[in-house]
């Protein structure tokens, strides 16, 4: 089992959303939980399956500090929201670990979910690589293409 | 808080005036045009750049401005412990008709 290299936006939550779902992304609580590389995603589960501490996204997987990168993750800020030349697109601010000596360690990706409905999953984004911290500061750089991006 | 920053790449300086907390970036020539975090002045430390190794293919991966090579990471390694940017890509869904 691996997190692999790819990160993709799960299908079932795309589905909900087109079927009068309830999650409000410009509103909601989003947060981003960390994992290893015991954590195989796959963007095709069923829409229980994408939640946070359910299936792959169980807790057992996730790589937390006990005050500086929490386990359930982290509240993304400045989250927007919406759609330009028929591209939907998700972004938030760079999302930084409070202080200044949290410890991570084999860091494989994340999972971005809904913290208000259901913890339901989002997307899960692959850092390439085992990523680690010592006494320190982990930040993820979001790309200005966004967390996620739909074309439509 | 006075706080003196200083990035031990390209050697440019910065002063802040703030609550003491918080990390300074700045776009550095020496690492390739990516956001990389200042020290504060008086701390050794070294930074080093990680690009992805696996396999992009449609990946939306972040590149960096100079080279436009996919990067993964930029490590600070300083004498106890070390920081870590992680460069994380666009998750991208198409729909097709």
């Amino acid at each position: 089992m691996a997190f692999g290299t790819s990160s993709k936006v799960f299908v079932a939550t795309i589905e909900y959303q087109f079927e009068g779902g309830t999650l409000n992304l410009s509103t909601n609580t989003l947060k981003i939980a960390l994992y290893d590389d015991t954590t195989t995603p796959d963007a095709t589960v069923a829409l229980a399956n994408t939640a946070y501490n359910v299936g792959q996204w169980t807790s057992a997987n996730e790589v937390s500090d006990s005050t500086e990168w929490p386990a359930t993750g982290q509240a993304l800020d400045s989250v927007t929201s919406g759609i330009a030349s028929n591209v939907y697109t998700l972004d938030a601010a760079n999302e930084v670990s409070d202080g200044t000596s949290a410890t991570l360690a084999d860091v494989r990706g994340c999972l971005i979910y809904d913290d208000t409905v259901s913890d339901y999953g989002l997307c899960f984004l692959s850092f390439g690589g085992a990523q680690a911290v010592t006494d320190g500061t982990f930040t993820v750089n979001f790309a200005g293409t966004g967390i996620l991006t739909m074309t439509v | 808080m006075i706080r003196r920053w200083r990035c031990v790449e390209c050697g440019r300086t910065d002063v802040t005036n703030d609550d003491g907390t918080g990390a300074r970036y700045h776009t550095c020539p020496k690492m390739r045009g990516l956001s990389v975090p200042f020290m504060l002045e008086g701390v050794k430390a070294k930074l080093v750049l990680h690009e992805r190794e696996d396999y992009i293919g449609d990946e939306m991966v972040q590149l960096d401005p100079e080279r436009h090579r996919p990067v993964m990471s930029i490590e600070t390694v300083r004498d106890h412990g070390q920081d870590v940017i992680v460069f994380a890509p666009t998750a991208r869904a198409i729909g097709r008709s």
